[in-house]
């Protein structure tokens, strides 16, 4: 079908209609005129013939048949009278007329009075009468042109017709016009919503009244229909955004999760693999006919893969607490020369190890910080290593400290294999190894540098990794705020920096065990480190050591039989006076146990096995700097 | 009646061939008193008077009673001197000689009588309407001036078929 313009329909319409009203109206006055004009026609002949015959009537009278024929003669004006004849009192022809179109008069009178009517033609018989006589008879035949009246209506009505459907043209414009108008403002926006979906657009107002509601509604459904998909174009969005979040999340977590895997897998592999060494040099020390270098070399081994162990499980521990935030910072004055020096020193065996050099730049003048020293050096040691760890033999490492009013700088440089882009966003993410291979051969669990970052956010810091790429060296940069700088009198000689603390004895450390053992091989190791050290085998006697000697430093187990450090803690302070230093030794490093050390008054806590390097570091940094 | 009259007519109506003279003019004497109309209608009847000629009093005798002239009863008054008139509107004077005829329409001429002869001078003589003979045919002609001093007056339809018309009066 086709699909036609409605104004082009509504035209036809109007138009059809006209002529339809003309052709009814035209046929209807024709028919009627006909019907009348023959009766007229009728009529007419009769006023004819009775005109005829009073002028004929006195003729017949007095048989005049001149006069007659004058009288009949006379109708040769009338065009449409074809014949007229008179006939005498007893039916015999007396005069008569025919056009010459007509026939001859029948000779004898057609009988009675009549009017007959045949299409166009009319014949009429009539008596003609003076006052009661019948004097003869009129007979006339008339042929009307009806054809040509019928020609003159339809040259009317063609007129009519033509002028009526250019009046209705003229007006079917005009009413389309105001109609049409509206109508393709309508059509064009819906058909431009069908093409563009563009719910925005509208209808242009209309005078109308009709259209007006219409435009007015569709405009209403519009805004509807816009404000409904915006809404669920909004909707939509949302929920991808919220699927997206989802899914990142979700493939976060498992990655998390197959990190922790892998971690634990890690884990389990390196704490295993110190077991095999140990296992062996105590076999090798139980045989007797090991000679003493071999003893001693059995008993390095021992020493090396024991403090592998434990500072591997100490890094755990400290994970831990940061992961569940329970890491609470001992911050405490250190000068930047300890706390760099300790680094150092627990990173030198390794960089040592691989024969490559390391350069420390420090600002000149002397600085101390506001930090927890243990874990800042701990921080830098772990850059210093992983440094070592991913640089060949023979490669250099450069530490450098810069402090500017802004912030404290530590960078840690390497000429080693460098980063890719890619991998430096995860490198401080908890378990993350760049190298599972390299890692495995050098041992660690991957947990270095999201230590150092854990350590160094705490402190309100940051920390970076640069690298130009692979095989290009890496940095790795620590900044803290500048508020952790604590300026230090200029003149500061090494010997006033062992400031004693009053009421303390200097350098005096008291190390407390009922496991005798442990108590001597710690104080022994502490000793080699020329720290006056005094020993104590039970509760009771640690506590009364620290009220006799006033050590600076005590450093007690906590599951002592007879006085357990909990309480050796609690009296100690609850004494006052006495600003010793508390170290707690327990097996258990679980954040109960470190919070009721805290509770108890100890200031550190330490979870077996201790490294001794630690408390020594720890020790030296109390007691050669002084709490003013 | 109609059918009365149409035979009658048929007997008399022709003026020409075989027909009597005389009923020829008793049919127009009739006729005749249908195309003029008298100044005073009479009263009871509407009588006719021949003088002079029996054959048309006879022929009149015959066609009167089956008719009414001017919706009254006709009659024929047959009479022998201009004095039997009497109350007649129409006066036959038939073939007398010229002096008869005109001292008879002096007697009457100022009464509302429609006078008829048959006369060649008939007109002339003070006759309103005058039979004459026209190619064998029975006609007549008119005086109008005559019917006006009789306070007559004559149809044109009479007048149109009339072989002559005076209009006026004859000195």
């Amino acid at each position: 079908m086709i699909r036609q313009s409605l104004s082009t329909a509504l035209m036809r319409v109007v138009l059809l209609t006209t002529a339809a009203a003309v052709l009814v109206a035209g046929l209807a006055m024709l028919t009627r005129d006909l019907v009348v004009i023959r009766q007229s026609w009728a009529a007419d002949m009769t006023n004819e013939a009775s005109v005829l015959a009073l002028a004929t009537g006195p003729a017949l009278a007095f048989d005049d048949k001149r006069v007659a024929q004058q009288f009949l003669d006379a109708l040769s004006a009338r065009r449409s009278i074809l014949m007229a004849a008179v006939y005498d009192n007893d039916g015999r022809l007396y005069a008569a007329y025919r056009a010459s179109r007509a026939n001859q008069p029948p000779a004898r009178a057609p009988g009675l009075e009549r009017t007959t009517i045949h299409g166009s033609r009319v014949e009429l018989v009539q008596p003609i009468v003076r006052g009661s006589d019948v004097l003869g008879t009129m007979y006339l035949i008339a042929q009307y042109d009806i054809v040509g009246r019928i020609y003159a209506y339809l040259g009317i009505f063609g007129f009519v017709m033509v002028l009526s459907l250019a009046v209705a043209y003229v007006f079917s414009r005009r009413l389309q016009r105001g109609i049409m108008e509206p109508l393709n403002s309508i059509s064009t926006v819906a058909r431009q919503l069908v093409e563009r979906r563009d719910y925005s657009l509208r209808v242009k107002a209309s005078s109308s009244q009709e259209f007006g509601f219409v435009v007015d509604a569709l405009n209403n459904m519009l805004r509807e229909v816009q404000s409904a998909s915006h809404a669920q174009e909004e909707a939509m969005r949302s929920l991808q955004e919220e699927v997206a979040t989802r899914k990142t999340a979700e493939s976060a977590l498992a990655q998390a999760d197959r990190r922790k895997d892998e971690f634990l897998a890690t884990l389990a592999h390196e704490l295993r693999n110190p077991l095999a060494p140990i296992r062996q040099a105590i076999r090798i020390l139980e045989r007797g006919n090991a000679g003493p270098e071999r003893s001693q070399w059995a008993r390095q081994v021992i020493e090396r893969q024991v403090a592998r162990m434990a500072l591997m499980l100490d890094d755990l521990l400290e994970v831990s607490r940061i992961t569940r935030g329970a890491l609470e910072l001992k911050k405490d004055l250190v000068t930047l020369d300890a706390l760099t020096n300790a680094a150092i020193e627990t990173a030198r065996p390794m960089i040592d190890a691989k024969r490559q050099s390391l350069s420390v730049h420090l600002p000149a003048r002397a600085v101390s910080l506001r930090v927890d020293p243990l874990r800042l050096s701990q921080s830098i040691s772990n850059l210093l290593t992983n440094a070592s760890k991913y640089t060949n033999p023979e490669g250099s490492i450069i530490l450098t400290v810069q402090i500017s009013p802004q912030a404290v700088e530590i960078s840690v440089q390497d000429n080693g294999i460098g980063l890719e882009a890619a991998v430096i966003p995860t490198l401080f993410q908890m378990f993350s190894q760049v190298d599972a291979a390299i890692d495995r051969t050098e041992g660690g669990l991957g947990i270095g540098l999201a230590l150092v970052k854990g350590f160094v956010e705490l402190h309100g810091g940051t920390v970076q990794a640069h690298s130009e790429g692979l095989g290009k060296g890496s940095e790795f940069v620590i900044q803290l705020p500048a508020t952790v700088v604590v300026e230090m009198p200029t003149v500061t000689a090494p010997e006033t920096r062992e400031v004693t603390m009053p009421g303390t004895s200097p350098r005096k450390v008291l190390v407390a065990d009922d496991n005798r053992d442990a108590a001597d091989s710690l104080a022994a190791l502490l000793e080699m480190g020329g720290i006056t050290v005094s020993i104590a085998h039970s509760g009771r006697e640690a506590f009364e050591k620290i009220i006799a000697e006033k050590p600076a430093v005590a450093i007690l187990d906590i599951g002592m039989a007879d006085m357990t450090g909990y309480e050796i803690a609690r009296r100690v302070r609850s004494a006052g006076g006495n600003p010793i230093y508390l170290l707690a030794v327990t097996g258990w490093g679980q954040a109960d146990d470190v919070a009721r050390a805290k509770e108890a008054g100890f200031d550190e806590h330490f979870t077996k096995p201790v490294d001794p390097d630690r408390i020594e570091a720890l020790i030296r940094a109390k007691v050669s700097v002084g709490q003013s | 009646m109609l059918f009365a009259a149409a035979a009658l007519s048929s007997t008399v109506i022709r003026s020409q061939g075989n027909y009597a003279e005389g009923a020829v003019k008793a049919a127009y004497l009739y006729r005749f008193t249908q195309y003029v109309e008298w100044p005073a209608a009479p009263s009871a009847s509407f009588t006719i008077a021949v003088m002079d000629e029996p054959d048309v009093a006879e022929e009149l005798g015959k066609l009167l009673p089956a008719h009414l002239i001017h919706e009254l009863p006709a009659r024929v008054r047959a009479i022998r001197s201009i004095a039997e008139v009497g109350d007649a509107a129409v006066l036959y004077i038939g073939h007398a000689d010229d002096q008869r005829v005109r001292a008879a329409i002096a007697a009457v001429s100022q009464r509302p009588i429609l006078i008829v002869t048959d006369n060649p001078s008939g007109l002339s003589l003070g006759s309103t309407i005058n039979f004459t003979k026209i190619d064998n045919h029975l006609r007549f002609e008119i005086s109008v001036s005559s019917a006006q001093r009789s306070h007559m007056r004559v149809s044109s339809e009479l007048l149109n078929v009339a072989a002559k018309v005076e209009a006026k009066r004859t000195p």
